[in-house]
Formats: structure tokens, sequence, C-alpha cells
């Protein structure tokens, strides 16, 4: 199975304050040490991040009901799924992940340095979300080269395709030891600072909305400002 | 003097500044100040406040664990001088702490963790994916008044739903509350936990009315 190499997006400190659900330009006048924090953490973390990841392209063949028959009797279902991949002539599952490295130094650190522990994992959620961003970004300039368009990026756990619904079938389609991610019986993504989604790929496919329109959060977040696409 | 400095104390507490609170609380405790007063009437109006400005959206999660900081040090130089003294800070409340099993969440519930520690509640932190039993053990191993469960997906805080009606079967008289990402009121109430909030400040309003405090 694919797995894209040489993505390794910059990740600055503002992205980082984000991850934390803080607003940098707040920050930056009230409390200028945190900058200087989530900095550090930055340079200390970085190097721990490991960047993987792995993807699937599969022909649409048909939708009925909300159940998206892809090609070798595949398939993926859900109400998000039929309301947008509809028109798409492929489908792209996408499995971002910065393995484990970063996170077991954040809990160790956090133990004792709350602070900067808070900061390094938010260089771990900044991290994983800049890879997501990048490699949809890198599939639909892909798309868009010939002619054709892409949707959102669809994560389960967004309003329409539930955790339990949509985890179980993207990692049905993925071989996903390739790059070390496992689901747990509770549907959870281990290494934790991993992202699960899906791209549709036709010719009549328009652009258009952000994923946070999609998310149960979507009144409340406090980390909305700072998702453009994937999460 | 004091009242001077308990408003410095009070301030070193917003600034999440741990050396100057450290330093506040040794001035204090140089001064003859009582060390629980410094707490309860310096440094912990400064905790209070920092709550209500992350609860309105003033302060965000990053100050509010800088001001735990803070508040820590300030506790860690006051403590001993209490203990010398055989005053203790009161005990507001036990807490059985932890991250449901299925789940290794662990930043949320260490917030909420801290802020009940430096709110004056005894904290037993059991970590994260704690199976049901092990809780209700500790619960009543300790005399736990309140359990606390973090969540960060649907599917791990259906788990909230199994201690609770465990504890409802034991007829255990213990308090459960619940938090987490995905945790919504509709939720808290179809389970009926006895408390729910957003938020590790909210956690600590929560645990003292619980407590009737
Ligand atoms: C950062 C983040 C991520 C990061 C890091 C996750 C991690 N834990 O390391 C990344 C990008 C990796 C991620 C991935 C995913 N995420 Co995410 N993520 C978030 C986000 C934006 C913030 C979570 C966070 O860390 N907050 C900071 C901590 C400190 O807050 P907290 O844990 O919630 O704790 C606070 C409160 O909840 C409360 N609290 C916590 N415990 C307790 C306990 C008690 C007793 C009390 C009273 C209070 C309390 O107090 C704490 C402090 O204030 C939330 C959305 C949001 N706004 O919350 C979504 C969210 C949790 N993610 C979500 C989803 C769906 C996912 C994915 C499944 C997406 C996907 N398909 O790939 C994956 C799953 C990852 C996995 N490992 O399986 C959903 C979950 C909803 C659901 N249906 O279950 C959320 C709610 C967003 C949404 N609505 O779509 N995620």
């Amino acid at each position: 199975m694919p797995i894209l190499e040489g993505i390794s997006p910059i990740i600055d400190v503002d992205q980082v304050l984000k991850a934390q659900g803080a607003d940098p330009e707040i920050i930056r006048k009230r409390k200028p040490q945190l900058v200087k924090i989530a900095q550090n953490a930055l340079e200390q973390g970085y190097p721990y991040l490991d960047f993987k990841v792995l993807f699937r392209e599969i022909d649409v063949l048909s939708l009925k009901h909300e159940r998206l028959k892809l090609e070798d009797q595949h398939e993926l279902k859900g109400k998000l799924i039929a309301e947008h991949l509809g028109p798409a002539a492929k489908v792209i599952l996408i499995l971002c992940t910065i393995g484990s490295r970063l996170e077991d130094y954040s809990l160790n650190t956090i133990k004792s340095d709350p602070v900067t522990g808070l900061a390094l994992e938010g260089v771990g959620s900044a991290a994983v979300e800049a890879l997501a961003n990048a490699a949809c970004n890198y599939f639909e300039e892909k798309a868009h080269e010939e002619n054709l368009g892409s949707t959102i990026p669809l994560s389960p756990g967004m309003i329409g395709w539930s955790v339990e619904e949509g985890q179980p079938q993207i990692f049905k389609l993925l071989d996903t030891n390739e790059i070390g991610v496992s689901l747990t019986t509770s549907y959870l993504m281990l290494p934790r600072k991993t992202l699960s989604m899906v791209i549709g790929i036709g010719a009549d496919i328009k652009a258009g909305g952000k994923t946070c329109d999609y998310c149960t959060m979507n009144e409340t977040c406090a980390y909305q400002h700072q998702y453009t696409s994937s999460h | 003097m004091s009242q001077e400095l308990f408003k410095e104390m009070a301030q070193s507490i917003l600034d999440g500044d741990d050396e100057v609170s450290a330093e506040l609380a040794q001035k204090a405790l140089d001064g003859g100040i009582d060390p629980l007063a410094a707490i309860t009437d310096g440094f912990m109006p400064g905790v209070n406040e920092v709550g209500d400005n992350f609860a309105c959206g003033d302060a965000f999660l990053p100050e509010l664990v800088m001001a735990g900081e803070a508040m820590k040090a300030a506790i860690a130089v006051l403590e001993p001088a209490m203990m010398a003294s055989g005053v203790s800070r009161q005990v507001l409340g036990k807490v059985v702490l932890a991250t449901v099993e299925g789940d290794i969440h662990e930043i949320g519930k260490t917030l909420v963790g801290t802020m009940l520690t430096s709110s004056g509640f005894k904290v037993y932190d059991m970590g994260v994916d704690v199976p049901t039993a092990d809780l209700i053990a500790k619960a009543e191993e300790v005399g736990a008044d309140i359990i606390g469960l973090s969540a960060l997906l649907t599917t791990t805080m259906i788990k909230q739903k199994e201690v609770i009606d465990e504890v409802a079967k034991r007829g255990l008289k213990v308090m459960v509350m619940v938090g987490g990402a995905p945790v919504t009121k509709e939720w808290v109430q179809r389970i009926e936990a006895d408390g729910y909030s957003e938020d590790a400040i909210g956690a600590v309003s929560v645990a003292k009315e619980l407590m009737g405090l």
C-alpha cells in the first residue's frame, strides 16, 4: 500500500499555541513567556516527529442509499459519505500519524512540568494537523492538475459519520500496520496523534464548505479557528 | 502589610509565575503570617480569578495550567510550615479520578486533577485506561466522595455509564462526575451522572457543589 514520502510540514509557534486552544495574538501580549515555552517545545519536540502518511485510491462504482460501492466489492457507508461522495469517481483513504515518540516524551514531561508538557502536546496536535493538511493539499492539487475536483476531507467523528461507524470502514481498507497504527476495540487510534480521512475525486465535484461545518462541536469549539481542512 | 502581600500573591497566580509565588510564600512565613491565611486570602483569590477568566473565555488553557503551577509552588513552601504547627488545609473532599477503560487520553483528566488539588481536594489519580472494577475498588478503599471520569471519544465515554451503573448496583455512597470533549448535557442526563463540566475549572465548582460547599 502506498506511503506518501517526503512530507514534513513546517510548523510554527502560532500553530502550537492554537493547538493548545490559545489565541497567539492575545498570548503574545498577555503572556510572552508562554510563546517562549511553545517555541522551546517546538524545538525540543520536532526531532521526535515521525511523519507518515498511508493512502489508498479506490474507484467508485455507484451510490445506493447510504452505501458507496467501491471496486473489488469494497464499500463505504454513512450519511456524510452519501452526501459528499456520490459524484466522486474515486476515493482516497488517508491515514496520517506522527508516531508515538513525541507522545511518550510529552506524557513524561507533563508529570513534572505540565506547562511544557501541554506545549509538547500542542506540538503533536499541530504536527499531525499540518501533516493531514499537507497530504490533503497534495491530493487536491494533483486532482486539479488533471482538471478534477475534490471534496472536503471527511473524517469519522464528523456529523453523519460517527467514529464507531467510520473508523472500522477505513481500517478495513488500509493496511495500517505499515505505518504502525492500530485501532483499539473502542475505536481509538494508537498512536494517539493520528488522523483518518477520506476525500473524493471526480470531474463533477465542486469544492465547498469547511470541515468544521460538519463537526459536532461547531458551536462551542475553542479550537475552531485553526482547523482549515482536516479536523 | 498583609493586605498588600495578599494582593501580590493573587497577582503572582494570575501571572502564572511560580518563582514569584514561592518567594511571596516564603515572605509570608518570614513575616509571621499564618500560612493558611496566605493560601485562603492570598493565593486562592488568584486561582479563582483565573478560573473565572477561563470560564468566560478570557484565559486560555496553558494560562490556567501556569496558574496551577504557581499555586503548587506556593503550597510547597507553605505546607511544611502548616504541618509543623499541626494545622492542615481542610480537605474539601476525596476524589478518585481516571480516564475510563479503553481510553488513553491523559491531559484533560490530569488538568482536572491539578485544579482539584490546588483547590483543596484530595485527588487519587489512577491514570488512563482504568477498568471499572479497579475504580470501584479504589473508591471503596479510600472512602471517596466523588469519582471523576474522563473520556476522549463517544466510543469510550460509554464506560462512564458502566461505572455509574456499578455504583448504583452496589449502593455505594459515592457521587460520579464526568467530563471530556464528547460529553454533553444530554449524555449526562441519560447516564444520570451527579455532575459534569466542560472544563477543569468547572470541575472544581461542580465538585464543591456535590460536597455541598
Ligand atoms: C486536539 C484534538 C485532537 C488531536 C489530539 C488528540 C489527543 N488526545 O492527543 C488529534 C488531531 C490527533 C485528534 C485526532 C482525532 N480526533 Co480529535 N480533537 C481534538 C480537539 C480539537 C481538542 C482535544 C483536546 O486535547 N483538548 C484539550 C484537553 C485538555 O481538553 P479535554 O481533554 O477535553 O479536557 C477538558 C474537558 O473535557 C474537561 N474534562 C476532561 N476530563 C474531565 C473529567 C471530569 C470528571 C470533568 C468534570 C471534566 C473533564 O476538562 C478538561 C480541561 O479543561 C477536540 C475538539 C475539542 N474542541 O475539544 C477534538 C475531538 C476530541 N476529536 C474528535 C475526533 C472525532 C477525532 C478523530 C477520531 C478524527 C479522525 N477520524 O481521525 C481522531 C482520533 C484520534 C485517535 N487517536 O483515535 C472528536 C470526538 C467526538 C466523538 N464523536 O467522539 C472531537 C470532540 C472533535 C469533534 N467534535 O469532531 N484530535
